[in-house]
């Protein structure tokens, strides 16, 4: 069989094909560098002009003429305030387009179906924090963790929560919680309370502890009553907005905050041996002669779970009494695959740039398990280990592995978190190495080349003034890239 | 977690800063005190523990709070009890058991204003040593009270609110004894006093000691206890002698006194377990009787006031057992230093720090090189000075014609086979020039301590200076690294921590806040 000729082809056909592979490559390159926000979608940067304009707007009302009671009311108040414009001042919040649309479009369909109760469209803030939650403020304002965006699956389970924060602020639970704890802090009784603590010579802290145990335990901001209150006012508004309702959804979130529980499907060693890196079985035994290698069972351990809405009241109890409402069919639109994958690298970025690596690491690999091969991920693969390097070179690994008490944590988690501890300095010399040369850098677009090359500075040079020219020339060149959060800081003297 | 110090001072200030009130506050918060002590085993440091007094309970007793850490810095639990006024000294781990001993008092904790009421109370007061054995469910296996005697009218002089020692002539402190339980020592007025305790805090045995007067060091050593008795020598120093006893049937271990072979005396620097036999030595310098004094000056160390170093195995109870090794500067065979102790590579004095010995039966020898010189500079000014009569003598006097500094780190080595050497000489910060007459007292620029891993049979040297802290592997005979201790608004600090490990305190003081990490060297 003979060779088929090439056909000839002019001149004007090969460049255009050349111009089409041209723009073809270049819109695989913006989508890569469009992955996820910008630097300046950072809160900082994105909601300055709404920092100073909510310090404007919330302006406290009076509502006491009890001068003590208005001041102390003022006084939480302002806390209050506080406590949002530091958050975005420490970029605590993000905007991301796609994430802040899909948030939106839930709940102007609520709002909308429900404008006798709601009479204008909340301010929406989207939090980095990993915790499953969402949380309302008060004052027209709610805010949805990205952990919750990672952790819903469909649409409907996020209605629930965003109907539950609406119906907060609808019942001004906020509002009268500030005010119910400046009543209470102007109090006689609390005043007498504390009188008597001041006037017993003994026990006198266990005293203290039980006023303010007492007022916990009433003015809870997970206080049963108000909760029941918000998931009953919840399923109201989503049935006027026709959003089907999926209580099973609580009985969900008794897994929420047990991510770092779940088992990997694989044994570390062959998830380190994808990359090329030989992970030696004695670096995830605890070698130590230590105490926590003891079979220790004080049940005292005061490392709770993190705020989330498991904190809230029992998941099964809400369950039951709401599972009389489970919308017919059950028809519900899952959250698009591409929401999911962003919050979670949103998420994974966070706990980066939070300094957490194995938590990080650990993170990354569950994603491995469900079969994600995005490139993406073997670059923060990557930037765990070289950050974990970089740590151990500043004589910081213990922080940067952030063990976390084994009641908490899947037999895999305890053992990554062991390697981290035990390998040793050469290895993850090593490991920084190997990673460099590894093949996943040819799907990189020029932000994470220049990362890379900044962490490389970072780890073998050590001048100071190195350090800063390669951050200044990295966020010169690449000043809207979201890795700007982390090279920032090495910028500055 | 790391924060556990400052949990209850954080509820309150959070309390505080949330509401008013502060008095009550401030008042509640004074009756908080902590303190924290690391839990050892067999010398290894294996946990840490935040003794807390959290409030009076009643008029007798505190109610207090033990957070116990692992060797990482985490909580894995919390005991509440309530007692006598408590101070705690030391603690030990044996076989899933934590042991605690404390000073308590029934007098002191309690401010009495009246003269008549405070003679009465002491009367009827009384000072002891209180163990405890807690297991790791948290439940307290046992206690023992001792009544100790001391001066108790004195004590209460001294500080009505507060124990401290107790007023003991040796303090207390309790070791483990491996896979058998605790020796406790203490000395009170009567005398010198070891009480030994199984794993479930019952007393085995108990045991009047010693008898003379001068510093104790007890140290445990599989399942014998030594002591190491300096009696004070107010014309040579180094008055030492060591004596035992066997853990299991109290026999006794006869006494060594520590002289070389020409009756020399020795000055220990180092009194512990060897890394590998796990038997004990003893090292140090060995004191030429004509040239030193109880205090180490530059006069004395110039005019050569160590003959050489030691070190002595004490491999089993009986004389025969126990092998020295001497090694004298004016060694012919190996000369290393003039018979002042000059050594001849740096023409500088060894100051000496801490000696330990490897994984490989060397003993070494670290400290600062002390280097004396002319004070050329005073000289000449002293001699432009002689036509005015008065300030010549006076600088001359005041000042002198030498100054000494305190240059790099020095490693000497003794090898198994008695042969010394100058290990390594590690470059580190240098004190300023200072007239040797003018501050005759000298204080080191440089602190020393030693960090090992039984694992992989590491030593490591850690030179703390006023800039740097500097890591150096003795086995590698080279510095790992250097941190400075200064980095911008943060400070560095290094203390003990589990083995081939430091405990890394980093001071933010923009932030004002403190961060603790448990790293590897």
């Amino acid at each position: 069989m003979g060779l088929t000729p090439i056909p000839k082809i002019d001149m004007s056909l090969y460049r255009s094909l050349t111009l089409a592979a041209i723009m073809l490559l270049n819109n695989a390159v913006l989508a890569q560098s469009k992955l996820l926000y910008n630097y300046q979608d950072l809160s900082h940067f994105y909601y300055q002009r709404q920092k100073d304009s909510l310090k404007k707007a919330w302006n406290c009302p009076s509502v006491y003429k009890e001068k003590e009671t208005q001041k102390k009311y003022r006084e939480i108040w302002d806390g209050r305030t506080d406590f949002i414009t530091d958050a975005i001042e420490n970029d605590d919040y993000v905007y991301e387009g796609d994430i802040y649309n899909y948030l939106d479009g839930v709940i102007s369909q609520i709002v909308k179906s429900n404008h006798q109760l709601i009479a204008r469209k909340p301010l929406l803030m989207i939090d980095r924090s990993t915790s499953v939650n969402a949380y309302a403020t008060g004052s027209d304002m709610i805010a949805v963790n990205i952990g919750l965006l990672a952790f819903v699956k469909t649409r409907e389970e996020l209605a629930l929560v965003l109907a539950h924060e609406l119906a907060h602020n609808i019942m001004l639970h906020p509002e009268n919680g500030m005010k119910k704890r400046a009543e209470w802090l102007s109090s006689d009784e609390y005043k007498q309370s504390l009188n008597a603590v001041l006037d017993s010579k003994y026990e006198r802290l266990t005293r203290l502890k039980k006023v303010f145990e007492g007022y916990s335990f009433d003015r809870s901001r997970h206080q049963r009553y108000h909760e029941s209150d918000a998931d009953s006012l919840a399923l109201v508004l989503l049935q006027n907005s026709h959003i089907g309702i999926d209580p099973a959804f609580f009985l969900r979130l008794d897994s929420a905050d047990i991510q770092y529980r779940q088992p990997l499907k694989k044994g570390l060693k062959e998830y380190f041996a994808g990359y090329h890196l030989n992970v030696e079985d004695a670096w995830m035994v605890k070698r130590t002669k230590g105490l926590s290698a003891k079979n220790y069972s004080f049940n005292t351990a005061s490392n709770g779970l993190a705020d989330s809405l498991k904190t809230h009241p029992d998941c099964q109890e809400r369950y039951n009494r709401t599972k009389d409402r489970q919308s017919a069919g059950n028809t519900f639109a899952a959250v698009p695959a591409a929401l999911k994958d962003k919050s979670m690298k949103m998420m994974i970025w966070s706990i980066y740039c939070s300094g957490n690596m194995t938590a990080c690491l650990y993170r990354i690999l569950l994603e491995k398990d469900k079969g994600n091969t995005d490139p993406w991920y073997d670059f923060m693969f990557n930037n765990v280990m070289s950050g974990l390097y970089f740590a151990d070179k500043k004589l910081s690994r213990f922080n940067a592995i952030t063990v976390k008490p084994k009641e908490y944590i899947s037999k895999n988690y305890y053992e990554l978190e062991t390697m981290f501890e035990q390998m040793p300095r050469e290895k993850l010399e090593e490991f920084y190495n190997t990673l460099q040369q590894a093949a996943f850098w040819g799907n990189m677009t020029a932000p994470e080349q220049g990362f890379k090359s900044v962490m490389h500075t970072l780890l073998t040079n050590n001048e100071d003034s190195e350090k800063q020219k390669a951050a200044k020339a990295f966020t010169t060149s690449y000043p809207s890239s979201l890795y700007c959060e982390y090279v920032t800081p090495f910028s500055k003297k | 977690m790391k924060h556990v110090f400052v949990a209850f001072a954080l509820l309150l200030l959070t309390i505080t800063g949330a509401h008013a009130q502060t008095k009550i506050f401030r008042e509640v918060g004074e009756d908080i005190s902590s303190s924290m002590r690391a839990i050892t085993q067999d010398g290894t440091l294996v946990g840490y523990l935040v003794f807390t007094e959290l409030e009076r309970a009643n008029k007798d007793s505190f109610n207090y709070k033990i957070n116990i850490m692992d060797e990482n810095l985490n909580d894995i639990g919390v005991v509440n009890f309530r007692e006598l006024k408590l101070d705690l000294r030391s603690v030990a781990f044996e076989q899933e058991v934590l042991c605690l001993s404390y000073m308590k008092s029934n007098l002191l904790g309690h401010a009495i204003k009246k003269k008549k009421e405070i003679r009465e109370a002491v009367s009827k007061g009384y000072m002891a040593v209180f163990t405890q054995f807690i297991d790791l469910t948290g439940k307290v296996l046992k206690s023992n009270t001792i009544k100790v005697g001391v001066d108790l009218a004195e004590e209460y002089r001294k500080g009505q609110l507060e124990i401290g020692n107790g007023g003991l002539k040796e303090p207390l402190r309790v070791s483990n004894i491996a896979g058998k339980g605790f020796a406790c020592f203490f000395g009170d007025d009567r005398g010198k006093f070891l009480y030994i305790y199984d794993v479930t805090g019952k007393q085995t045995w108990q045991k009047r000691i010693g008898g003379e007067e001068g510093d104790y060091n007890m140290l445990v050593s599989g399942h014998d206890v030594y002591f190491l008795l300096e009696k004070k020598d107010e014309k040579h120093g180094g008055n030492f002698y060591v004596f035992g006893y066997g853990l299991e049937d109290s026999t006794s271990i006869p006494k060594y006194y520590l002289k070389d072979k020409k009756g020399n005396p020795l000055h220990v620097l180092s009194f512990m377990n060897d890394p590998v036999s796990g038997k004990p030595f003893v090292s140090g310098n060995i004191i030429n009787p004509r040239r030193n004094g109880p205090f180490a000056t530059i006069k004395s160390i110039s005019k050569g006031n160590y003959l050489g170093v030691f070190t002595i195995n004490i491999d089993g109870r009986k004389k025969d057992s126990i092998k020295t090794m001497y090694n004298y500067w004016l060694d012919p065979q190996n000369p290393i230093a003039n018979s002042k102790g000059r050594l001849l590579v740096n023409k500088s004095f060894l100051l000496s720090g801490p000696s330990f010995k490897d994984y490989s039966g060397n003993t070494y020898f670290t400290g600062s090189a002390l280097k004396r010189s002319v004070n050329t500079g005073m000289v000449i000014a002293e001699v432009a000075t002689i036509p005015t009569i008065v300030i010549a003598p006076y600088l001359l006097g005041t000042y002198g014609t030498r100054k000494y500094t305190i240059r790099d780190a020095m490693v000497l080595k003794q090898t198994p086979d008695g042969i010394l050497s100058l290990d390594n000489s590690i470059p580190v910060a240098r004190s300023r020039s200072i007239p040797c007459k003018y501050y005759p007292l000298l204080s080191d620029n440089k602190s020393y301590y030693t960090v090992t891993s039984s694992e992989t049979k590491s030593t490591y040297l850690i030179i703390t200076e006023a800039k740097n802290i500097t890591f150096y592997s003795i086995d590698q005979k080279k510095v790992l690294r250097t941190i400075p201790r200064k980095d911008g608004g943060m400070e560095t600090l290094i203390f003990p921590a589990k083995e081939g490990h430091v405990l890394v305190s980093e001071y933010n003081r923009k932030e004002k806040t403190r961060k603790f990490s448990i790293e590897a060297i």
